[in-house]
């Protein structure tokens, strides 16, 4: 039904929404009257009465003393009478629903308002989003990937070499791979007297420090169960939030990548909040890093547990609460590429119900800290767990921020990804996108921060058809104790990954490095809302590199062809490791001693 | 029997939640059913504008609550769903509910008087509520004329000096104070939606103008037409305080012998500064005329509140500040002829006591 509505500045300069709306209105064949500005409040009372309207739309700027004068306005309409006969809503910056409430107006818009939710008030139905501004689905990052190669060289050295693995690991296995199968029989029996032998038979597997929970029900240090009251608690928290949350999209076109963020400090309830908080303020996806102590550690714990200090610990429970906190649209991954229990870790994700999980040999093996045989026994396992739950895994390259070039770090990426095709998985790509020991030795990013990392994208483009996720995070080292700084660096850097037409990025809060503790859920917010002004200012405009990023796209090419001739050459992936022909000893990269000569022999 | 008391603010943070909080909890030890209802927003942890923390309501199992679908999942509170009306909120539409967990409270209700009205209508006649408490919001007043009275919170929030904190108190009771209209003559203006004008010849029609409310010079022209035959003006919605004024400037003597009858005195408050309105009422006598209201709005109490939010210019940040408490209350106690009462250092067992006279 045709309304007639009145639109007011109340305020001396401002009414450029009312404008826009009015603009909305009249679209809608409604019949509008805008005043102008700086008339006074009885002025608009009359002018009400006089035109005889069905709603009347407020337009003011919040400030010292303005709440009073919008109160004393609906008691103005109240007085006279009009107040049955006709809605009246406020729009303006700092206008929130409670604020409306307290002033006492039928309705409240503030920033962010769209014309077509003021027009639906104005129209007396239920406002219902445009499906551009708010989140639906998940999104499938390999989508549209068929990963053949480009670089047909490069995919013979890789199936030769993923022979290789294949054939070291076929005889193989390890106290992991066994722990996890035991895991996979305890979650599937239903027979509890049967769960107790096989958690007595897991435990054998295990280090003392677990084989103590299992056996005396004791908890190592710095950790402890949640109380009965604790879970509840944080389900009412989550159900809280879920209540109130309206979360924002960051995308503001096609083009702009997934955006994931890294959680774990240890605690249930801070993990939740701050996923809950990045939901809400746009985030995509969420990343869970576990305890450094977990991954040097053989075995798992059970049941919901707090750990003082930073890394989320890794059991069933805790991860399908994490599970059940998050939105149906929030993308989920679990790390499992370094570590002790990697196998064990995609089982549980897989179980669980996560979207995708973590596994690199050459950087766990390389920066993890774990040994090379022992994680490439076990990757095989845990890649294979990863195809048959469809969890596609990206394979990181860290080993990077430990000084090794990328060419190298990006050999054993693509050593391991080919692994994963064979193995019916599917990998995804992460190069990092920020200032590496690398660069800073070379000089490659003294002009700007774009021309390497584009070369990255461009490099394995040339190479394969995959899907790339940024990390880890993006802008790693280009940030400072200035949060807007970091923030600024983080959208920056959003960016560039955008133009370069990435699938995924994982972003740093802006105290990431800097926090002396425990990150803080505002400076999160600081990123997203940095990375979603910074898509929406580039659009589908690109950030065009000088020559050098095709230059050393090109060399880097190289350099990983020649790295996979040596590895393949050394006719063994896991002598290759440990020779450094994948990262040496001179770039930083040291093979990982935690579980060494643990491999166990089929025969 | 039951009683529906307006606690209305004449500032933001006068104290309208503390008193409330206060009352509710004096009730509670008596065992008194109670309705509770906010024209505003009230459970913020933090003030929505000034960034300070609030003072929460607390509400114990089987009060009766009028609150906003948003409110529900709020506070600690938990309750069973009475009903959901029809009333529309930013927050939501009004759930009438009980208590069913006693908790904190976020209490966001029905913003005009025709709601509060259903609302109040049903908490007494279909759940037995005795008392009903509607929490004011900022300065706003009008929707509390569907209330039995209401107690004023005050304080430096409203105004740092006490002398014209005091005079500005004592304008808003006298002109909520208001002889009403004889009740035999009430029936004559009931039904009447426009300014009319009585004739003193009772042959002569009566004059209804084009506006409800007086609040512009054209309208005071109109008035001013034939003003010699009329013998009352009849107001039945909002007087601004400069239209009166211009009024008065015209009429001056010619108020002789005639009376200005108001619907309730909410329609003069919200008009303008109330000790200014107070002075034209002044004017309208000392000329030989009457004023008179067909509906009266007791002011039951006063709560005076020396605390206020000082404004940092050096942080562009508010914090706590105060005024002297003693001079306030004394020079308050000394022209105000109800209680007058700093519920924060008192309670509330003197009010409460008034109120239960009241009921009585």
């Amino acid at each position: 039904m045709k309304k007639k509505v009145l639109l007011a500045p109340l305020d001396p300069v401002h009414d450029i929404g009312l404008k826009m709306i009015k603009r909305g209105l009249e679209q809608n064949g409604h019949d509008t009257l805008l005043m102008p500005p700086d008339y006074s409040q009885e002025e608009i009372i009359k002018a009400i009465v006089d035109n005889d309207v069905d709603v009347v739309l407020i337009s003011r700027t919040l400030g010292y003393g303005v709440a009073e004068i919008l109160g004393k306005f609906i008691d103005l309409a109240e007085a006279a009478g009009i107040r049955d006969k006709v809605k009246i809503g406020i729009g303006g910056m700092a206008i929130r629903p409670e604020l409306a409430a307290e002033l006492g107006f039928d309705a409240g818009f503030g920033p962010g308002t769209t014309v077509e939710e003021a027009v639906a008030f104005v129209e007396g139905r239920e406002y219902v989003p445009s499906e551009s501004g708010i989140k639906q689905n998940k999104k499938d990052i390999t989508q549209g990937y068929d990963y053949s190669f480009r670089n047909k060289r490069i995919e013979k050295l890789l199936d030769t070499i993923v022979d290789g693995i294949l054939d070291y690991t076929s005889n193989k296995t390890s106290t992991a791979i066994l722990r996890a199968e035991l895991r996979r029989q305890i979650l599937d029996s239903t027979d509890e007297s049967e769960k107790q032998k096989l958690r007595q038979e897991y435990a054998r597997y295990c280090d003392d420090v677990v084989k103590s929970f299992y056996e005396a029900g004791k908890y190592r240090e710095k950790t402890r169960p949640l109380t009965k009251d604790e879970v509840k608690a944080l389900r009412g928290y989550v159900d809280d939030v879920n209540f109130r949350m309206n979360p924002i999209k960051l995308q503001h076109t096609d083009k702009n990548p997934a955006v994931f963020i890294q959680y774990g400090t240890g605690c249930p309830f801070m993990d939740i909040a701050h996923i809950k908080s990045c939901e809400a303020w746009g985030a995509d996806g969420v990343v869970h890093f576990d305890p450094s102590w977990g991954a040097r550690t053989e075995g798992f714990l059970e049941g919901y547990i707090t750990h003082e200090e930073d890394g989320s610990i890794i059991t069933y429970e805790n991860l399908k609460s994490i599970k059940e906190s998050l939105a149906p649209y929030t993308l989920w991954q679990v790390r499992a590429h370094r570590g002790l229990n990697t196998p064990e870790t995609v089982l549980l994700a897989g179980k669980i119900g996560a979207d995708l999980t973590k596994i690199n040999i050459a950087y766990g093996s390389l920066s993890g800290g774990t040994d090379p045989s022992r994680l490439t026994v076990d990757a095989v396992a845990a890649i294979k767990y990863a195809a048959e739950f469809g969890m596609p895994f990206d394979v990181v390259t860290n080993e990077e921020l430990s000084g090794v070039p990328a060419f190298k770090a990006f050999a054993g990426m693509l050593i391991v990804s080919k692994l994963g095709l064979r193995l019916g998985g599917k990998p995804i790509l992460q190069p990092l996108f920020c200032y590496s020991p690398e660069v800073m030795i070379n000089g490659q990013m003294v002009d700007n921060y774009v021309d390497f990392n584009a070369a990255k994208i461009y490099c394995l483009r040339n190479i394969v058809n995959a899907p790339i996720w940024c990390g880890a995070p993006i802008g790693f080292l280009t940030q400072t104790e200035d949060r807007v700084q970091s923030s600024m660096m983080t959208a920056l850097h959003a960016s560039l990954a955008s133009s370069l037409g990435v699938d995924a990025i994982s972003i740093a809060s802006s105290d990431e490095a800097f926090s002396k503790g425990p990150i803080t859920a505002a400076s999160r917010i600081d990123t997203l809302r940095a990375t979603q002004a910074s898509f929406r200012f580039f659009g589908h405009a690109d950030i065009t590199p000088t020559e050098n990023a095709k230059k050393w796209a090109a060399e880097m090419e190289e350099g990983i062809e020649k790295v996979l001739e040596a590895v393949a050459k050394k006719g063994n992936f896991v002598d290759a490791l440990y020779q450094g022909l994948l990262g040496s000893r001179e770039d930083g990269a040291y093979p990982g001693r935690a579980g060494r000569n643990t491999v166990i022999s089929k025969s | 029997m039951s009683l529906t008391i307006g606690i209305a603010g004449t500032a933001k943070n006068t104290g309208k939640t503390t008193t409330t909080s206060a009352i509710l909890g004096e009730l509670y030890n008596r065992n008194i059913s109670i309705g509770l209802t906010s024209i505003g927003y009230d459970g913020e942890e933090i003030d929505n504008i000034t960034g300070l923390p609030k003072p929460r309501l607390y509400v114990k199992e089987n009060t009766i609550l009028a609150i906003a679908k948003k409110c529900l999942k709020g506070g600690s509170a938990e309750y069973e769903v009475l009903e959901t009306t029809n009333i529309t909120t930013p927050l939501g539409n009004i759930n009438i509910v009980r208590v069913v967990k006693e908790g904190l409270a976020v209490v966001a209700g029905p913003n005009k008087g025709s709601q509060l009205k259903y609302v109040k209508d049903k908490m007494i006649n279909e759940l037995g509520c005795k008392i009903i408490l509607v929490d004011g919001a900022l300065n706003r007043i009008a929707p509390m004329v569907e209330t039995d009275g209401i107690i004023i919170a005050t304080g430096a929030a409203r105004n740092t000096n006490i002398d014209v904190l005091v005079e500005e108190t004592k304008a808003l009771y006298e002109l909520l104070n208001l002889p009403k209209v004889q009740e035999d003559k009430l029936q004559h203006f009931l039904h009447l939606e426009k300014i009319a004008l009585f004739p003193k010849n009772t042959d002569e029609g009566i004059k209804s103008l084009r506006y409800g409310s007086l609040i512009d010079n054209s309208t005071v022209n109109e008035i001013l037409t034939d003003i010699n035959n009329v013998q009352i003006i009849f107001i039945p919605y909002l007087i601004s305080e400069l239209a009166l004024k211009q009024l008065n400037d015209n009429l001056r003597g010619l108020w002789l012998d005639k009376t200005l009858i108001i619907k309730d005195p909410i329609k003069l408050i919200t008009g303008g500064d109330s000790q200014n309105l107070l002075n034209e009422i002044k004017r309208i006598k000392e000329n030989g005329g009457n004023v008179e209201t067909l509906k009266n709005l007791p002011l039951l109490a006063i709560t005076v509140n020396p605390f206020y939010p000082k404004y940092r210019f050096d942080k562009n940040s508010y914090e706590p500040g105060y005024i002297n408490r003693d001079e306030l209350l004394e020079k308050m106690q000394n022209v105000m002829h109800i209680p007058v009462i700093d519920i924060k250092q008192e309670g509330a067992a003197t009010l409460v006591n008034t109120l239960l006279i009241k009921l009585k």
